[in-house]
């Protein structure tokens, strides 16, 4: 089976493996902190988020919850700008920003996950999807070394 | 297998003829034998179920299933929100291809979804089935069956049929 990561740039996948537990939290915390300011996205949970990242609060926690209830939030934002555009009465930018913006906050939510190897996967995947500019967040994979 | 040569038009020939009825239930597969190697025979019919088949495999029911295993991937509340769609075909070395699209920006992939080994990903901006027909297309894929996880709208399903593909699940509106 080809995991999300996988099917953009096994490479990423190849390099993060080798990778310990430490670089593979500052690596998510990197990808998901370009996604944020790519994306302009402020909102009181994110910070909640980044505050339990930063103190090691990780696992099923209320911050995770919460930043995976505002991704979901922006996710039915996206969709509803999507049928909006394929009605054609919104644009594609509306579309592609909220979508952007859900990944972000996704993002976020991944980094606090429990195994430091799958935070860094789906922070990363999350973010890519995010900036759509994967040579940054090679550049952030990379700095994890 | 080879391509069936017509089928549906009558000819006169000279010589032995025989009318063949294959027992079973209603099997509509079945091997002759004409010389050393046996040949495996597939009677299409539109009205059997069935659909085309590649090396033993039916790939309507195929693309079928994988679609379907695809909704399961998607979480339920994204599930009436994100069309994936899963595309078989013939490249051009004669090996068998299967794509999958998402109708999400650049090919994204929900938590939880993954491929298998050797599948390709249709990255594009739009309809899932028209971003996995766009992929075959660019990659010299004779596309065969295409199959969704919600009904293909019109637009796709006349895209479907321009490529010379079939459909693999419902369409919109269908009864």
């Amino acid at each position: 089976m080809i995991g999300r990561l996988s099917t953009i740039a096994p490479d990423l996948v190849a390099l993060l493996e080798q990778q310990k537990s430490e670089q593979l939290r500052r690596v998510a915390a990197r990808a998901a902190n370009l996604a944020i300011e790519r994306t302009h996205l402020s909102e009181p949970r994110i910070d909640s988020a980044l505050a339990a990242l930063h103190e090691g609060r990780l696992g099923f926690t209320p911050e995770r919850s919460a930043v995976q209830h505002l991704a979901n939030e922006l996710d039915e934002i996206a969709w509803d700008a999507q049928e909006k555009m394929e009605a054609g009465i919104g644009s594609r930018q509306d579309y592609s920003m909220a979508f952007r913006r859900a990944r972000a906050a996704a993002s976020v939510g991944f980094t606090l996950d429990s195994n430091a190897l799958t935070a860094a996967f789906e922070s990363v995947y999350e973010a890519q999807a995010a900036v759509a500019d994967l040579d940054a967040v090679r550049v952030i994979v990379g700095s994890g070394n | 297998v080879a391509a069936a040569d017509g089928g549906t038009t009558p000819r006169d020939h000279d010589g032995w003829m025989w009318d063949l009825t294959v027992p079973g239930n209603n099997d509509h597969d079945f091997y002759v034998q004409p010389g050393a190697t046996a040949i495996l025979v597939h009677n299409e019919n539109p009205n059997s179920g069935c659909g085309p088949v590649f090396d033993g495999v039916d790939l309507r029911q195929a693309a079928g299933a994988r679609s379907q295993e695809r909704y399961g991937a998607i979480s339920a509340g994204a599930r009436d929100h994100v069309t994936m769609a899963v595309g078989t075909g013939i490249d051009e070395q004669g090996a068998l291809r299967t794509v999958i699209g998402t109708s999400e920006e650049g090919g994204y992939l929900r938590p939880g979804v993954m491929l298998n080994d050797g599948e390709d990903l249709a990255t594009g901006f739009g309809h899932a089935e028209r971003d996995v027909l766009d992929f075959m297309n660019g990659n010299s894929i004779d596309a065969w069956v295409v199959g969704a996880t919600r009904p293909i709208c019109p637009e796709c399903a006349a895209a479907i049929e321009d490529s010379g593909a079939e459909p693999a699940t419902p369409l919109r509106g269908a009864g």
